[in-house]
């Protein structure tokens, strides 16, 4: 049984504009000790996926359908005081952007000492040592001293780090990991991620990595998920997406990899702006920005399916066979040369 | 700290002098000659100039704000340097020692606005957090309807309107007056009950209006905190909505309540004065229509020294208790 | 008496549960705190005393309580009607005896009058009062009414230490005049001239808040601002009413309410008069005028625009009279609400003229705008000053209106408060008709002639003369009748006042204003005193 399965996952919010189909028809599985890397565009869904699994949507005009089974329990149906069992203990999240993300008027001391003893019976003084390990851990120096202090006495990437230790703090067996170097500048972004790898062997928890940066998929996830428009449009281990890329749509997020060591032109750049998901376009919703564009992608909205060679590989793109492997050579050919 | 204190009382200070002499020659500029309120309407020109020499309104204004300062200072140097009590000075009109007309109409209003404060975060706490919970609700609606009602009715209008059914018509409360907290007046009532009781109908007038604000603000702040980053934070830890509330949103969210109240309930002891007047109460804002009606200096500016005094001291307050509760804001 | 209601009223009604609460634990408190039998309690609505010492007490309200506490040489009597303006002896034992060409007064103060602590009055107790009234740190406001007492001058100008002009001898008080003084009588009755004894009211700037009286009554205690109690004077052995054993008034409270109080009888009444003028009429219909509890009654007191002779606008006396023409006095009058005011146009209230009140000298009943234009025909620019309160901007749009339809053009400029007077009290200044009212300090009608209308006492400042009239005749007319004393003294001014009016029409009066009084269900023994011009406290009592 996978640690974590989701089918289908559905997530509609209801604004004064009609209904946005956020998330439509997400299937993935996560084993433990597993890294799961979720790739797009910002409002592709892969965030709203996460707070979906994590019950954390509003939930007065949201609605959720599909299942999550977090070890067989689906999350989504659970009752809350179970939710609230499971989050920030059985699965933990870390944020985006840690400048917000942390309370400004407790201590993080506090903070952490909070999300311990939410989930287990220990007195303040118990409580206080753990925050102390974990915060070792995470790479805070002096961190007797620091512990007592406010959150906006920290740096960006400290408070990251911070926030890496909360999460990690009951031992949890899943962490999700929202965009967590996007706010940080380029070392404190290593760094972090270095430290996500090295804790994750350290507690063997599985963790899913929410990113729209293929580059630090490729550093460290097992399996990828490329999300577009609130759907998947290509899903299989990282050698797959990265060796034999089927969808034009994951093409154009590697064509646009940022490359500081070149000027050769790009082979590929998206054009436009993803869709609306309050009004998704027919067919295909990639299409009106698909350089390879057929009639059946303005009708027919691809399934989901396994490519030719690999059952795990799947992907939705009308495209032939021969096409998608012609492109797919090339592109990586070019990145290639790029690169040399 | 120190260095924090120290600016902060030469900027009141400052802040005294500028208030008061704009007061006090504001005063001096209304083409009405207090000596011939004081002397009587029979006065011949004579009368009237040896009264406004005792008051001493035949002085030009640069030497009466002089003596008005003088007298507020702890040390005098007429006949050598020795301490002497500050005081006020006296009456014009009643040629009471406006120390003494301060000192009893301050608790006056004090009891009111404090009382009231107590009262109007009663009602707009729970009120402002439960519409911010459920906006749209029937009972974000009611209160936003009460909210608009609390705001347009004029406290004279409530607090008739209060004591005539209240009062009058089902002699629930007293219509009108005053209770002393230590000892009532000969024949009236006192004592705190007495007090409480004589008090319920102002501060219910006086926390209406407030309330009816503070649930707005209440509620505005609320809801964006509820949408802040760690609100989110507190939950995926696993926090039940209660501790989300209150350890996390409204820790965040009343900071800002915190100094609009220190401020509302400065300005208000400065004299709340329509309720003070429907209900007759004795307190700083009516003596203050009443002396101002009277052109007496004298009262007008020992009430103007109070209200700056109250509104520097309850800033200090405010920004002192600020820096302790928000750890972002530090006093440099 | 007091209302038990509550117990029976719907609960329902109380909105807060500690409300409830805090109802239920002042239920006993409630009850301990009622009118004891024989206590009045009054709510004065907006006001409290000046002061209650006699020297320094100078306003409606505090000569009301004055007139309780006070023993005066001469005083007018708890009657209502002719019989209350009549001048009785009060510490005297009889009218005094005047020598000297009107120029000296001997009192023979009764023996057996006594304190309300116990201590006998003598006469000295009555120079005692003229010297502190005199003293100049007391600064007292009666000194511009004893100008004329031998030596009063110096003591206020430093240059004594007694007045010389008042002295005891035996049981007799010697008053002493630099020249006669018809009004002296009238004028003793004020009470800067009650009896004080004087170890207990030493000199004191800020006055006395209590201090023994020989009235019917003494000042119990006084708490300014808020509080003034008055009980029986146990040591009075005088004929004057005091037909309850307490009074306690509660100052500054508000109109609004203080009319639900009298009208539930918690108050008695207000002192100064009905709060809520806009109930007149309402309560005329259901308590008749004068009959059980809603009283009207002519004050000593005349409304009138000045009309400014040293101004160019109303420099002639046909100017003047067409003002008179032209002004409407009901529609004037109208504003002040029900029975606010008798419409005239003479200058002396009632009380004072001597019988020729009332008579229609100018169109009392309405404009007569033709008539006026005919007198003046070139009206032209006319500067009207007036206050600024509802009333006034009413009363002034009235008259804008009466005087444009005259010919005129006007300019209204309105006042705050008291600054009209200091404006238009300065010599020169620029107005050619102004409100203004005049009530009495004493009922002689020298009072307003003497201070309203004699040219001779124009200064370049405070100026009550605002007609600024200054005519020999006139001047000397008064000299005249003011040298009357006795019956024909009243008479003399009435005379004089169809004269002013008929010859010099300095004013456009417009009405003798009306005192309305509210008493409670429960009240009693209302007597107005005419001469006083207020309702008698003394009288009242509870049913």
């Amino acid at each position: 049984m996978p640690l974590l399965e989701v089918k289908d996952l559905k997530t509609y919010f209801s604004t004064d504009d009609g209904v946005v189909k956020a998330v439509d028809g997400v299937s993935f599985s996560i084993e433990k000790g597993e890294t799961l890397g979720i790739v797009g565009e910002s409002g592709s869904g892969k965030s709203v996926t996460c707070l979906t699994i994590m019950g954390l949507n509003n939930p007065k005009n949201t609605i959720s359908m599909g299942e999550a089974l977090f070890n067989g329990e689906d999350l989504l149906t659970m009752s809350p005081g179970r939710l609230r069992q499971l989050r920030g203990n059985d699965i933990a999240m870390i944020f985006q952007d840690p400048m917000t993300s942390l309370n400004p008027v407790h201590t993080i001391g506090t903070q952490l000492v909070e999300a311990v003893r939410l989930h287990r019976d220990l007195t303040k003084k118990q409580g206080r040592a753990r925050a102390l390990e974990l915060l070792k851990q995470v790479g805070i120096p002096r961190a007797e001293q620091r512990i007592d202090d406010y959150p906006h006495q920290f740096s960006g990437g400290m408070r990251q780090r911070v926030m890496i230790a909360m999460a990690l703090i009951n031992d949890p067996d899943l962490l999700i990991a929202d965009e967590p170097t996007t706010a940080l500048d380029v070392t404190t972004q290593a760094q972090i991620l270095a430290l996500i790898d090295r804790l994750q062997a350290d507690y063997n928890s599985a963790v899913i990595m929410i990113t729209h940066d293929l580059g630090v998929v490729a550093e460290i996830a097992d399996d990828v998920v490329v999300m577009y428009a609130a759907e998947v449009a290509e899903h299989g281990p990282v050698e797959a997406i990265f060796r034999k890329p089927r969808h034009p749509y994951t093409w154009g997020l590697m064509g646009s990899l940022p490359r500081l060591d070149t000027d050769v032109e790009r082979l590929v750049q998206i054009q436009g702006h993803p869709p609306s998901l309050l009004r998704p376009p027919s067919g295909c919703r990639f299409h009106p920005r698909c350089p390879y564009v057929m009639d059946i992608c303005r009708q027919v909205d691809p399934v989901l399916a396994p490519t030719g060679d690999d059952p795990r590989h799947l992907q939705a793109c009308h495209l032939d066979e021969e096409t998608k492997s012609r492109e797919a050579e090339k592109l990586l050919a070019g990145m290639m040369a790029g690169a040399s | 700290m120190l260095r924090y204190l120290v600016r902060r009382i030469l900027w009141a200070v400052l802040l005294f002098v500028v208030v008061t002499l704009i007061a006090f020659v504001l005063f001096f500029l209304i083409p009405a000659n207090p000596a011939q309120l004081a002397c009587g309407k029979a006065c011949t020109q004579q009368d009237v100039q040896r009264v406004a020499h005792a008051l001493g309104t035949d002085r030009p204004v640069y030497t009466q704000y002089g003596w008005f300062l003088g007298r507020l200072m702890p040390v005098s140097f007429k006949g050598g340097p020795h301490l002497k009590k500050p005081n006020l000075g006296r009456s014009f009109v009643n040629r009471r020692d406006v120390d003494s007309v301060v000192a009893e109409a301050a608790p006056v209003t004090a009891s009111l606005v404090f009382g009231a404060m107590i009262l109007w975060m009663l009602i707009a706490l729970p009120v402002g957090i439960l519409s911010a919970l459920r906006p749209r609700s029937l009972l974000d609606r009611a209160s936003m309807t009460g909210v608009l009602i609390g705001i347009s009715l004029h406290p004279v209008f409530i607090g008739l309107m209060l004591s005539f059914l209240i009062g009058y018509e089902a002699h629930l409360t007293p219509i009108a007056g005053y209770a002393n907290f230590f000892g009532g007046l000969y024949g009236a009532p006192g004592g705190p009950i007495q007090w409480a009781y004589h008090l319920i109908l102002p501060w219910i007038t006086l926390a209406i209006l407030n309330a009816a604000i503070y649930v707005r603000m209440i509620r505005a702040n609320v809801m964006e905190t509820m949408n802040e980053d760690f609100v989110r934070t507190a939950r995926a830890k696993g926090a039940p909505e209660f501790r989300v509330m209150r350890a996390h949103i409204l820790r965040n969210a009343l900071l800002p309540i915190v100094t609009m109240l220190g401020m509302d309930v400065a300005a208000a002891l400065g004299g709340a004065i329509f309720t003070e007047t429907v209900f007759g109460l004795n307190g700083l804002g009516y003596n203050a229509i009443q002396a101002i009606g009277n052109y007496d200096s004298p009262t007008v500016m020992g009430i103007i020294v109070f209200a700056t005094t109250a509104i520097i001291v309850m800033n200090l307050i405010v920004d002192l208790l600020y820096a302790w509760i928000d750890p972002r804001i530090r006093l440099v | 008496m007091r209302k038990r209601l509550w117990y029976t009223a719907p609960l329902s009604l109380i909105a807060v549960s500690v409300l409830a609460a805090l109802l239920a634990v002042t239920a006993s408190a409630q009850s301990s705190a009622s009118n004891a039998s024989g206590t009045l309690n009054f709510g004065s609505a907006g006001a409290d005393v000046d002061f209650t010492d006699p020297a320094l007490a100078y306003g409606v309200l505090s000569w009301q309580i004055e007139y309780e506490t006070c023993l005066q040489l001469v005083n007018y009597p708890d009657k209502t009607g002719a019989a209350g303006s009549q001048l009785q002896p009060d510490a005297a034992a009889a009218m005094p005896v005047i020598s000297n060409g009107g120029k000296t007064y001997t009192f023979t103060i009764k023996k057996g009058l006594k304190f309300s602590d116990g201590a006998t009055v003598s006469p000295a107790d009555f120079v005692w009062a003229f010297n502190r009234d005199a003293n100049p740190a007391m600064q007292s406001p009666v000194i511009p009414f004893i100008t004329d007492v031998v030596g009063v001058n110096d003591v206020v100008n430093k240059k004594a230490k007694a007045v010389t002009g008042v002295k005891a001898d035996g049981q007799k008080f010697i008053i002493n005049l630099t020249k006669p003084d018809g009004a002296l009588l009238a004028k003793l009755t004020m009470p800067f001239f009650c009896a004080v004894e004087r170890a207990k009211t030493p000199i004191d700037p800020k006055g006395l808040n209590t201090l023994p009286g020989a009235g019917p009554y003494y000042i119990a205690s006084r708490t300014p601002g808020k509080q003034l109690v008055l009980k029986k004077n146990p040591f009075y052995k005088g004929d004057r009413p005091a037909r309850s054993s307490t009074m306690v008034f509660t100052m500054n409270t508000n109109d609004q309410q203080t009319y639900l109080q009298v009208t539930n009888g918690t108050y008695a009444a207000d002192p100064n008069g009905l709060d809520v003028p806009t109930a007149a009429a309402g309560l005329a219909k259901k308590y008749g005028i004068n009959k059980s509890r809603f009283w009207v009654n002519s004050l000593v007191e005349t409304d009138y625009l000045a009309l400014n002779t040293a101004n160019k606008a109303f420099g002639s006396l046909a100017a003047r009279k067409a003002a008179n023409y032209a002004v409407d006095r009901p529609a004037v009058l109208r504003a002040r609400g029900f029975e606010g005011g008798v419409r005239t146009s003479t200058i002396l209230p009632k009380a004072l003229a001597g019988g020729y009140w009332g008579q229609k000298i100018y169109a009392t009943k309405g404009a007569d705008p033709a008539k006026a234009k005919q007198l003046n025909p070139n009206c032209g620019h006319v500067n009207l000053w007036g206050g600024n309160t509802t009333l006034a901007q009413t009363q002034e749009g009235i008259v804008r209106y009466n005087l444009t339809q005259a010919g005129c053009d006007v300019t209204v400029k309105q006042f705050g408060g008291y600054a009209i007077y200091t404006a238009a009290g300065t010599k020169g200044a620029d107005f050619d008709i102004m409100f203004s009212g005049w009530n009495q300090d004493y009922p002689d009608p020298i009072d307003f002639f003497g201070i309203l209308l004699d040219g001779r006492n124009i200064h370049a400042q405070n100026n009550n003369n605002l007609a600024y009239i200054n005519n020999a005749e006139l001047n000397k007319k008064i000299d005249q009748a003011n040298a009357i004393t006795g019956e024909g003294r009243l008479k003399a001014f009435g005379k004089l006042d169809i004269w002013t009016t008929t010859h010099l029409a300095p004013w456009v009066s417009i009405d003798n204003r009306n005192l309305r009084d509210y008493i409670g269900p429960n009240v009693a023994g209302y007597v107005f005193q005419p001469a006083k011009a207020a309702m008698d406290l003394g009288t009242l009592y509870l049913k």
